[in-house]
C-alpha cells in the first residue's frame, strides 16, 4: 500500500504542491480576518485593563495608557499588533506579571498543553480504535454492548465528570497519582487528566470506527472480497482496516481540537501550567493582551488542524488524491 | 387446510375457474403503517430511548417542583448549619445518608436534629438538594431558550442560502466558515468576557455560535431536495419560493433539524456548565449546575457531597439527552442504525 | 441449443428442496421455499423473477453468503468439482463450515455482482485486488502473478493493460470496473460462475457487451453459470435453460425455446405478455400483471400466484400444485396442466407475438 501511495504522489507532488499552497494561503487569510474580529471584540471590552485603576488618578491612567499605546486609534493599534506579532512580539501582559512579554509566559506552557492534548488524543483514539474494532467483529456480542455504553458514557458526560472521579478514587482515596501536577513528577501527573482527557476520544473514535466497519462489512466491495474466498484474517487487514483508518484517521484531527475546551477544565483541575490555566487567569483578571493571544494561538492551533485534516484527505483517500490534483 | 380437504371432494367446482371472492386476498398483505407512528415504535423499542424519556422527564419534574415543596430556598445563609453532610429521612436507618461525619452526628453538633438536608449543606449552610434543582433550572432554561434561537437563526439562514444558491450562497457561506474556524470556545469566552456573566448574556454568547451548525445541516437538506420531482412539481405549478420552502422543503428536512436540536441541548448544557467552570457563569447568588461544580470542586475531597451532586444531575442529564438524540436520529433514520 | 443432450451433460451442482427463511422485527420471511436446481458443465442456466422472488438469496447459498438472520430450513446443494489433486469431489454447500466454504469460494465458484460501481475496493489498485485471489488459492508471486494479471485482463477485453493495473477503481468507467470484476471471478479458473444481475447497473449498449463477454468466456472456459436478472431480454441472449421463479418457488422451468415458446404458467405467460417487444407495433398497450407479491411473512396457501393470476382455478387457492411434466426437459408447477382442469390456452395476444418471434431468427427482446 505504501509503495503505490508514495508512487503516486511522487508523480503528482506539483498538483499536490500547489493545492498545499493554496489551502494554507486560505488558512492565512482566515486567520487575519479571526484575528481583527477577536481584536476588534476586546477593543470593545469594558472598563480599563488595569486592575488597580480605583486607586490611580486619571493623570495616572492616561499615563499608562499612552504607555501602552492604548490611545492611539484602534485600527492602529491593530496594524501595529499584527507587525509585531509577525516579529514574535505578543505584547506585555499588565496584570498577571506586569510588563512580562506574553511570547515568553506562553512558550512553555503551549508545549505543556499540547503535549497533554496529544496524549491524551492518542491514548484515546488507539483504545477506542481497537475497541471499536471489536464491537464491529463481534457485533450483539457482550463486547458489544460494554463497547456502546462506553461510547454512550465518554461521548455523553462532560471531562470533568471522569477528571472528579478519578482525582476522587484513583488519586485521593487509592493515592497512586497525584491529584495535582507537579512540575518534578510530570509524567507521574499528567496521567490522571490524560486518562479523563481521553474519555471523548475514545468514545468517539469508538462509535466512528463501529458504524464505519459496520457498513464496511456490509458494503458490496466486501462482498466481492469475500467471493474471492479469503480467509477472515486477510479480509480485514486488507479490506476493514485500511478503509476504515483512512476515514477514522480524517476525524481524528478535528477531535483532537475539541479536547481545547477539555483541557482547559484539565488544566483548572489538577492545577496544570499549561494554556489554558493561564487563560482563565487571564479572563479572571482582565488582562486583554493575555486573552488575545491565547485566543489567537487557540485559532492558529485549529485552523492548522483542519488544514492538516484537508491535506491528509487527499494524502491518504486515493479518490480524492486524484480529485484534488486535477483542479 | 383441514376445511380445504374437505372441499377437495368436489372435483368439479376446484377446477372452476376461481370467482373475484378471492380479491381480497390480495388486499390483506400490505397494511399502511403511519410515518409518525413507526418512528415512534422504532424509537420507543430503543432501550436506551425509553430510558432517556423517563431520565428527562424525571429531571424536569424534580427541578420544577423540588424547590417549591422544599423547606428552604436556595439562596438562604445559615451560618451555623455549614457543610452538613446529606441526611435523608428512611434512607439513614441503614447507616447511609444519616447525616454523620465518622461517627459524629454532624446534625446534632449543628444544633439541628431534626431537619434533613438531603444532599447535605455547602460551605454557607445553603441546602444543596434545593440548589441542584434550581441550579438544573437555570442550566436547562438557558439550554432551551439558546438552542431554540439558534434552531430559529440557524434554520432561516440555511432555507435562504441553501434555497436561493448563487451569489447569496457563496456570500452566507464565507461567512459561516469563517465565523466557524474561530473555536466555539473562543468565542463563547470573549463574548462573555466582553458583556459580562449574566442570564441573558450567556444565552446570547451560546447561541451567536450554536446556529451555524443548524444552518448546515438545513442547507444541505434544501439542497437535497429542492431539486427533486415534489419541489419541481410544485414550482411548475406555480407555487411561489416561499410556500416551496414552507410546505415542500421545510416538512421533508424537518426530522433532521429536530435531530439536530436534540444533539445541540446537550452541547448547551455543557457549554454553560463550562463557562461556569471557568469563572464565567451565571452570578451569586443564583446558581446553575456549572457554578454548583465549581464551588463544590475545590474541597472535594473533603465535603464530596457537595460537587457530587451537581456533578451527577449533570451527568445523568447530559447522558439522557443524548441517548434521547442519538434513539431519535436511529428510529428516524432505520438504515443507520 | 442443442445443450440439452443429457448423454454429453456434466452436472456440478444439483440443488434439492433447498428452503430459507430470515428471522425479522415483523416475523419469519420464507423467502425460499423448496427450490430444486441443476447446472451443467458449459451451460448458463438463467434463474428469472421479480425482486423478492427469492432468485438471489437461493444463488447466495451456492457461495455460502449468508446474513445473521437466515435460517437454512432444509435442502441440500451438491456440488461436483476436480480438487486441486485432480480429484473429483462431492460436498453439500449448504452444511459446509465457512472455513471449507473459503476454500471453494473464489477458487471452485465464484460470482459477479450487481453494482460494479461500489464492487471494487476504493481504496486498492486493480492489480492488488486482482492478485489476492491467486495468490491465496494458487500461491502465485512476483512475475507469475503480474503476468497472471495481465493474461486475466487481455481475457476480459481489457486494453492499456499495465496501465489499468495500476489504476485505482473509480478511475475506471462502470462496463470497465464490470470487466474487472468478471476477471477477479475468473481469475483462479472456477468450474461455475454465479451472475447476480451483472448488466442491470450498466448503460444499455455496454449491458450487451458485457453479455457477449460473458459467453465468449464460456466458450472459452466451459465454465458453467448461474445468470439471475429479472429482464427476459437477457435470458434470451444468453440462456439455456430458464427457471422461472416466483414467491421463493421455481414455478416453471425448460430450454429456452420451452420457455420462450411454449411457456405454461401463466405467471410466464404474464412476464412474457409485459415484456417490451420491438416487434410489438401492433399493440396499443403493455400488459402489466396486477396487483403485489404476497407478503412472505404470511404462510402462502395453494399457488402463491393465484391473488393476481387472471386464469386462477379454486384448486390454486386450495392446494399447492405439484410440478407437471411438459416433456423431458420442461416442467410447470400450475393446475391448469393437470388432466381435470379446463383447457386455458395463453392468451391471445401473447400467442400471436411468439408466433412473431418464432418468424424472426433472432429473438428480439430488448
Amino acid at each position: 500500500m505504501a509503495q503505490a501511495v508514495m508512487k503516486k504522489q511522487r508523480g503528482q507532488s506539483s498538483a499536490m504542491g500547489h493545492y498545499v499552497a493554496e489551502r494554507l494561503a486560505i488558512a492565512v487569510v482566515t486567520l487575519f480576518l479571526i484575528l481583527f474580529i477577536l481584536f476588534m471584540l476586546l477593543s470593545l471590552m469594558p472598563g480599563s485593563p488595569f486592575n488597580n485603576e480605583e486607586k490611580l488618578s486619571p493623570d495616572q491612567i492616561a499615563a499608562l495608557r499612552a504607555h501602552y499605546g492604548l490611545d492611539k486609534p484602534v485600527l492602529e493599534r491593530f496594524f501595529l499588533y499584527v507587525w509585531n506579532m509577525l516579529h514574535g512580539d505578543f505584547g506585555v501582559s499588565y496584570n498577571i506579571q506586569t510588563n512580562m512579554p506574553i511570547a515568553r509566559m506562553v512558550g512553555p506552557r503551549i508545549v505543556t498543553t499540547l503535549g497533554i492534548g496529544f496524549a491524551a488524543g492518542v491514548v484515546g483514539a488507539i483504545a477506542g480504535f481497537l475497541l471499536g474494532v471489536l464491537a464491529a467483529l463481534k457485533q450483539r456480542s457482550g463486547w458489544d454492548t460494554a463497547a456502546t455504553i462506553i461510547a454512550v458514557l465518554g461521548v455523553s458526560l462532560p471531562s470533568f465528570v471522569f477528571a472528579l472521579g478519578l482525582s476522587y478514587f484513583v488519586g485521593f482515596k487509592l493515592g497512586w497519582f497525584p491529584i495535582l501536577f507537579s512540575a518534578s513528577d510530570p509524567i507521574r501527573s499528567a496521567v490522571l487528566p490524560v486518562i479523563a482527557l481521553s474519555m471523548f476520544p475514545l468514545a468517539s473514535v469508538e462509535r466512528y470506527t463501529r458504524s464505519e466497519i459496520v457498513s464496511i462489512l456490509d458494503s458490496d466491495f466486501m462482498l466481492l472480497a469475500k467471493s474471492k474466498g479469503l480467509p477472515g484474517g486477510l479480509l480485514i487487514t486488507h479490506h476493514v482496516i485500511r478503509n476504515t483508518l483512512i476515514s477514522v484517521l480524517t476525524v481524528f484531527v478535528p477531535m483532537l481540537v475539541s479536547l481545547m475546551s477539555g483541557s482547559l477544565v484539565m488544566e483548572k483541575l489538577f492545577s496544570i501550567p499549561g494554556l489554558g490555566s493561564l487563560y482563565i487567569t487571564a479572563i479572571q483578571s482582565n488582562d486583554y493582551n493575555v486573552v488575545l493571544a491565547i485566543s489567537f494561538i487557540y485559532s492558529v492551533i485549529f485552523i492548522l488542524s483542519m488544514l492538516l485534516v484537508d491535506i491528509l484527505y487527499v494524502v491518504v483517500d486515493p479518490r480524492i488524491r486524484i480529485a484534488g490534483g486535477s483542479d | 387446510m383441514n376445511t380445504s380437504t374437505k372441499e377437495l371432494t368436489n372435483e368439479e367446482t376446484l377446477f372452476s375457474l376461481a370467482s373475484s371472492d378471492h380479491s381480497e386476498a390480495d388486499e390483506r398483505e400490505y397494511v399502511n403503517y403511519s410515518y409518525v407512528r413507526e418512528t415512534l415504535h422504532r424509537f420507543l423499542a430503543n432501550r436506551g430511548a425509553a430510558i432517556s424519556v423517563v431520565i428527562i422527564a424525571v429531571i424536569v419534574v424534580m427541578a420544577i417542583v423540588c424547590p417549591m415543596v422544599s423547606p428552604y430556598t436556595f439562596s438562604d445563609v445559615n451560618s451555623r448549619q455549614t457543610n452538613l453532610p446529606p441526611r435523608i429521612p428512611g434512607i439513614e436507618a441503614f447507616g447511609i445518608f444519616d447525616g454523620t461525619v465518622g461517627d459524629v452526628d454532624a446534625y446534632t453538633k449543628a444544633g439541628c436534629p431534626d431537619e434533613y438536608h438531603f444532599f447535605g449543606t455547602d460551605n454557607l449552610g445553603r441546602d444543596i438538594w434545593v440548589r441542584v434543582w434550581t441550579g438544573t433550572r437555570i442550566s436547562l432554561t438557558i439550554a432551551f431558550v439558546a438552542v431554540i434561537i439558534d434552531v430559529l437563526i440557524g434554520v432561516i439562514y440555511g432555507l435562504i442560502s441553501g434555497y436561493f444558491g448563487g451569489k447569496i450562497d457563496i456570500l452566507m457561506q464565507r461567512f459561516t466558515e469563517v465565523l466557524s474556524s474561530i473555536p466555539q470556545l473562543v468565542i463563547v469566552t470573549l463574548m462573555i468576557v466582553v458583556m459580562k456573566p449574566g442570564l441573558s448574556n450567556i444565552v446570547i454568547a451560546l447561541f451567536i455560535t450554536g446556529w451555524i451548525d443548524m444552518s448546515r445541516i438545513v442547507r444541505a437538506q434544501v439542497l437535497k431536495f429542492k431539486n427533486q420531482e415534489f419541489a419541481l412539481a410544485a414550482r411548475t405549478l406555480g407555487a411561489s419560493s416561499w410556500s416551496i420552502i414552507f410546505k415542500e422543503i421545510l416538512p421533508n428536512a424537518l426530522s433532521q433539524i429536530v435531530v439536530t436540536f436534540m444533539f445541540s441541548i446537550p452541547n448547551a448544557i455543557f457549554l454553560e456548565a463550562f463557562l461556569a467552570f471557568v469563572g464565567l457563569g451565571v452570578p451569586a447568588p443564583i446558581a446553575s449546575l456549572g457554578t454548583m461544580i465549581n464551588d463544590g470542586y475545590k474541597s472535594a475531597m473533603v465535603y464530596p457531597h457537595m460537587v457530587v451532586a451537581p456533578v451527577l444531575v449533570l451527568a445523568v442529564l447530559m447522558l439522557g439527552f443524548n441517548l434521547f438524540g442519538d434513539g431519535l436520529r436511529d428510529a428516524i433514520d432505520p438504515e443507520r442504525a | 441449443m442443442d445443450a440439452h443432450n443429457s448423454s454429453t451433460r456434466e452436472r456440478i451442482l444439483k440443488m434439492r428442496d433447498v428452503r430459507i427463511s430470515f428471522n425479522t422485527a415483523n416475523g419469519v420471511v420464507h423467502a425460499v421455499r423448496g427450490v430444486n436446481l441443476d447446472v451443467y458443465r458449459g451451460e448458463t442456466v438463467a434463474i428469472v423473477g421479480e425482486s423478492g422472488s427469492g432468485k438471489s438469496v437461493t444463488v447466495k447459498q451456492v457461495m455460502g453468503i449468508r446474513s445473521h438472520n437466515e435460517v437454512i430450513e432444509g435442502g441440500s446443494a451438491e456440488f461436483i468439482y476436480t480438487d486441486e489433486k485432480g480429484e473429483r469431489r462431492i460436498v453439500d454447500l449448504i452444511s459446509l463450515s465457512d472455513g471449507e466454504m473459503t476454500k471453494l469460494k473464489g477458487n471452485h465458484i465464484a460470482m459477479v455482482f450487481q453494482d460494479p460501481l461500489t464492487s471494487l475496493d476504493p481504496t486498492m489498485t486493480i492489480e492488488r485486488q486482482l492478485a489476492e485471489g491467486i495468490t491465496y488459492h494458487q500461491h502465485l508471486v512476483g512475475k507469475a502473478l503480474h503476468e497472471r494479471c495481465v493474461e486475466l485482463l487481455d481475457l476480459v477485453g481489457i486494453t492499456d493493460v499495465e496501465a489499468r493495473l495500476k489504476s485505482y477503481p473509480h478511475q475506471l468507467s462502470g462496463g470497465m470496473r464490470q470487466r474487472v470484476v468478471i476477471a477477479i471471478a475468473l481469475s483462479c479458473n472456477p468450474e461455475l460462475l454465479i451472475c447476480d444481475e451483472p448488466t442491470t447497473a450498466l448503460d444499455v449498449t455496454i449491458q450487451a457487451r458485457i453479455l457477449e463477454l460473458i459467453l465468449e468466456i464460456q466458450r472459452k472456459t466451459h465454465v458453467a453459470v448461474i445468470f439471475i436478472t429479472h429482464n427476459l431480454g437477457v435470458v434470451a441472449k444468453v440462456a439455456d435453460y430458464v427457471n422461472v421463479m416466483y414467491a421463493g418457488k421455481i414455478v416453471e422451468a425448460g430450454t429456452s425455446e420451452d420457455i420462450f415458446f411454449d411457456p405454461r404458467h401463466p405467471y410466464t405467460w404474464g412476464l412474457l405478455s409485459s415484456m417490451p417487444s420491438v416487434l410489438s407495433k401492433t399493440e396499443a398497450r403493455l400488459y402489466t400483471i396486477k396487483g403485489n407479491p404476497p407478503n412472505m411473512l404470511n404462510e402462502i396457501v395453494g399457488d402463491a400466484f393465484a391473488p393476481r393470476n387472471p386464469f386462477a382455478l379454486e384448486i390454486d387457492f386450495e392446494k399447492e400444485p405439484p410440478c407437471f411434466d411438459v416433456n423431458n426437459h420442461h416442467w410447470a408447477a400450475t393446475w391448469l396442466l393437470d388432466g381435470r382442469a379446463p383447457k386455458i390456452e395463453m392468451p391471445e395476444q401473447l400467442r400471436v407475438r411468439i408466433a412473431q418471434l418464432k418468424g424472426s431468427e433472432d429473438i428480439g427482446y430488448e
